[in-house]
């Protein structure tokens, strides 16, 4: 039955973000897919093909007043039309109005038991428009929120910014929704297969993306691996905005990006854990510990690193090195530079409204007390909960069990079996006023 | 208790095919020919004792929608996606005009007797025309949202129109509605009761709510499993069935009326019944569903029904013969099957 029902992909974007011009590549380029288009009241495309339709958003409230049972009226009516024929297409496409609010486009596919049994909402594709989006998201709370929605995010017109604009937008749309698969477009030039027939609903395809999204915001701002001899090398700070700083110096077999990957998570253990204090003058050797130095006296601190074997070492500190004039030099020789390095964000320095908790942990979890812990959650905060998925495992349940939802709108089922994969939870949500800590703990109290 | 035999199979009179999914399908009013609209947009006029196809009409090219016999089957007027509604002479296939209903989708159509015209529904729009196609009125204001259901009642006269939050009421030559009544919630079927003091609505929410007419009074049934997409009145209004979930519950309308009444419950279909009439005379009651379940009931005795068919394709229209003999299924593959009533008694083999 599952496979029976026709995937939607819905298309949001503000007006200027290439939605039309995404919708014209995908009804006009070889792809083998048949595809109804549902596209907005102002839709530009020509209608001279029978599978695309016109409508104008309609917005119906429920006689309840629940804001989580508002869907598309127009919608439910249009699709039940072309569900008739549904032996003349393969997958829908709907293209929201540019001020769209995505919840109530979304919760239809949830809240209509018809469209559910029907339909599955494989994906919410968000066109930004990578100049304007900034006044954008100053300005509109939609805007954050069809970010917020996405499954994909398609930063358009880059060639409009620089690399450096670019990069800091990425952030920021990161920030809001860990869980999106970014793509940076000109003229909204993207694979047809990167957008559709995503399966929005596996989480582990937007894992294998960024195996990493899940962590929380690193507590370390940088890294460097340096090639190191035998020697003693000193460890210089000048003066700088903190009286202390935590840093963990680890051998690592090579100075290779998967090296880097798995010493962080190491890391990223360590700096949980106590930290050695280390007053300037003192010495410090690289191991697998939490090192603080205290940086409280004024003037230059030097700290000795002992290194007794030659090999690659990664440095991983709680501030940026440039925050300090941080060096690291052999007695008396030269600055030394890194092979490689990374910058990492601090996931909430700047206060977004908008943002994704992720949370990974091993361990069956209990049907009855999640399901309790579920309800609870989304009864009390699911308007501010926009979208959540996850890949659970259950107590006695040998499948996966996946689910997704859009506000208080759960749906979810077993899946493949884990076979020898090994068995964890990986949940995340996407939401205003998200507590990490208080989500975490309260999963953890699910577990069996 | 006993076992219950099967229901008794129905028995196809005749079967005819279309070239896509039945959109729409009415027996016209002397029964002798049965008009047949396909979502790809052609309309098939058969002949209503054999199935056999007399003629067939270009119809409209994004697809057909709707269709409705005029008094005396003078015409047959056909909604569909290109935006029109046509008028086509039913014997000779001659298109007499093409009305532009207002929106993309023509949605609805029904037919007035006294005085004799035509209105159509399109989007927000209701409009009103003449026989030969001249547009007398259109309704205004226009409807909050796109219209969901529109019936005429001959003896009050009025035309009653649905959409999100309200029924109006329109009165033949009036632009303006004669009446309103408010609910706050997306109406999606609807029927006025054939001694014209009730209107039913089904809704999305998964409620019922009816209006008595006279008083504008409302009243709400809840407790359905899904949204009740298919409601019928049967012909003294003292019966209605409602859909609303797999089980077809009718209330009984007579004495005190339905509030605190118990229900006949009608338990056959797997999924939730979207299509359903009653014998136009006599109290019989067709229905069938997404479940490709075909089924006839005797509603006042609803232990099983009086015959049961599965043609496994899923029912998208239905219509009886106006002397109640008969009564046909349109389907998604395109098939269209009459069947017979059977005679009362035979084949319940108590």
């Amino acid at each position: 039955m599952e496979n029976q029902r026709v995937p939607v992909t819905v298309l949001t974007g503000f007006l200027g973000s290439g939605k039309t011009t995404l919708l014209n590549r995908i009804l006009t380029e070889e792809h083998g897919k048949r595809i109804a288009v549902i596209e907005n009241e102002f839709g530009e495309i020509g209608i001279d093909q029978a599978l695309v339709v016109n409508a104008e958003e309609e917005i119906f409230e429920m006689n309840n007043g629940c804001i989580c049972c508002t869907v598309r009226g127009d919608l439910i009516r249009i699709i039940g039309n072309l569900m008739r024929r549904k032996d003349k297409f393969d997958h829908i496409l709907v293209e929201t109005t540019g001020l769209a609010d995505p919840s109530p486009v979304a919760q239809t596919f949830f809240v209509d038991e018809e469209m559910r049994e029907q339909l599955k909402l494989d994906g919410i594709v968000t066109l930004v428009d990578a100049l304007h989006v900034w006044q954008h998201l100053e300005e509109s709370k939609e805007c954050q929120e069809q970010i917020a929605f996405a499954d994909i995010v398609l930063l358009n017109k880059t060639d409009l910014v620089t690399p450096e604009q670019l990069a800091e937008l990425e952030r920021r749309v990161r920030a809001i929704n860990a869980m999106a698969r970014i793509y940076r477009t000109q003229n909204a030039a993207v694979e047809i297969d990167r957008v559709l027939d995503i399966g929005g609903f596996d989480l582990e395809r937007a894992l294998s993306v960024k195996p990493t999204f899940l962590e929380p915001e690193y507590p370390f701002e940088w890294a460097g691996i340096y090639h190191l001899e035998p020697d003693r090398y000193i460890l210089t700070l000048q003066d700088g905005p903190d009286p202390a700083m935590a840093l963990v110096c680890l051998p690592v077999p090579d100075p290779g990006e998967a090296s880097l990957e798995a010493s962080q998570k190491q890391a990223v253990r360590l700096f949980s854990g106590r930290a050695k204090l280390r007053e300037p003058g003192q010495g410090l050797t690289p191991q697998a510990a939490l090192v603080e130095l205290q940086l409280g006296e004024a003037g230059v601190k030097r700290f000795a690193l002992e290194v007794t074997e030659a090999g690659d070492y990664a440095l991983f500190t709680q501030h940026r090195p440039e925050e300090f004039a941080l060096v690291l030099a052999a007695e008396g020789g030269q600055a030394l530079q890194p092979l490689v390095e990374r910058i990492y964000e601090a996931g909430h320095t700047h206060d977004e409204e908008v943002t994704s908790v992720g949370i990974e942990m091993p361990g069956a979890v209990h049907p009855k007390k999640l399901s309790e812990w579920l309800s609870r959650l989304l009864r009390e905060q699911g308007t501010d909960i926009f979208r959540m998925k996850g890949i659970l495992h259950l107590q006695g349940e040998e499948r996966r069990y996946v689910f997704q939802g859009v506000h208080m709108l759960f749906d979810g089922n077993p899946d493949r079996p884990w076979g020898s994969k090994p068995r964890t939870n990986q949940l995340v949500f996407i939401g205003r006023n998200l507590d990490r800590e208080q989500l975490t703990r309260e999963f953890a109290a699910c577990l069996a | 208790m006993p076992r219950l035999k099967d229901p008794q199979s129905l028995g196809p009179r005749w079967r005819a095919v279309l070239d896509d999914c039945v959109a729409a399908i009415a027996w016209s009013g002397d029964g002798r020919l049965v008009a047949a609209a396909s979502a790809a947009g052609a309309v098939a006029i058969l002949d209503g004792g054999s199935g056999q196809a007399l003629l067939r009409l270009a119809g409209h090219p994004q697809g057909a929608l709707c269709l409705a016999w005029a008094p005396q089957d003078r015409l047959l007027a056909t909604g569909g996606a290109d935006g029109t509604a046509r008028l086509w002479h039913p014997t000779s296939g001659h298109e007499v005009a093409a009305l532009e209903g207002g929106a993309a989708w023509v949605e609805y159509l029904a037919w007035g007797d006294a005085p004799y015209l035509l209105a159509t529904a399109a989007g927000k729009h209701l409009k009103l025309w003449s026989a030969d196609g001249r547009l007398l009125r259109t309704a205004e204001p226009p409807h909050a949202s796109t219209i969901s259901g529109l019936v005429w009642h001959p003896q009050r006269g009025r035309f009653a129109s649905c959409c999100y939050g309200s029924v109006r009421l329109h009165a033949p030559l009036k632009a303006a509605p004669a009446d309103v009544f408010e609910y706050a919630g997306s109406l999606i079927a609807l029927d006025w009761s054939p001694d014209g003091r009730w209107i039913a609505c089904g809704c999305q929410d998964a409620t019922v709510h009816l209006w008595e007419v006279a008083s504008g009074t409302d009243l709400q049934m809840s407790g359905y499993a899904g949204k009740v997409r298919a409601l019928a009145w049967d012909p003294t209004g003292r019966y209605l069935a409602t859909g609303g979930g797999a089980d077809v519950t009718v209330w009984d309308f007579s004495g005190k009326g339905p509030a605190g009444s118990k229900p006949r419950i009608l338990s056959a279909h797997l999924k939730p019944v979207s299509h359903m009439a009653y014998q136009p005379q006599g109290g019989l009651l067709a229905m069938g569903g997404p479940d490709g379940i075909v089924s006839l009931w005797n509603p006042l005795k609803p232990a099983r029904p009086m015959g049961l068919a599965r043609p496994d394709t899923q029912v998208s229209a239905l219509s009886w013969r106006p002397d109640g003999q008969h009564f046909v299924s349109g389907h998604t593959n395109g098939d269209v099957v009459a069947w017979s009533v059977p005679s009362e008694g035979r084949g319940f083999g108590l």
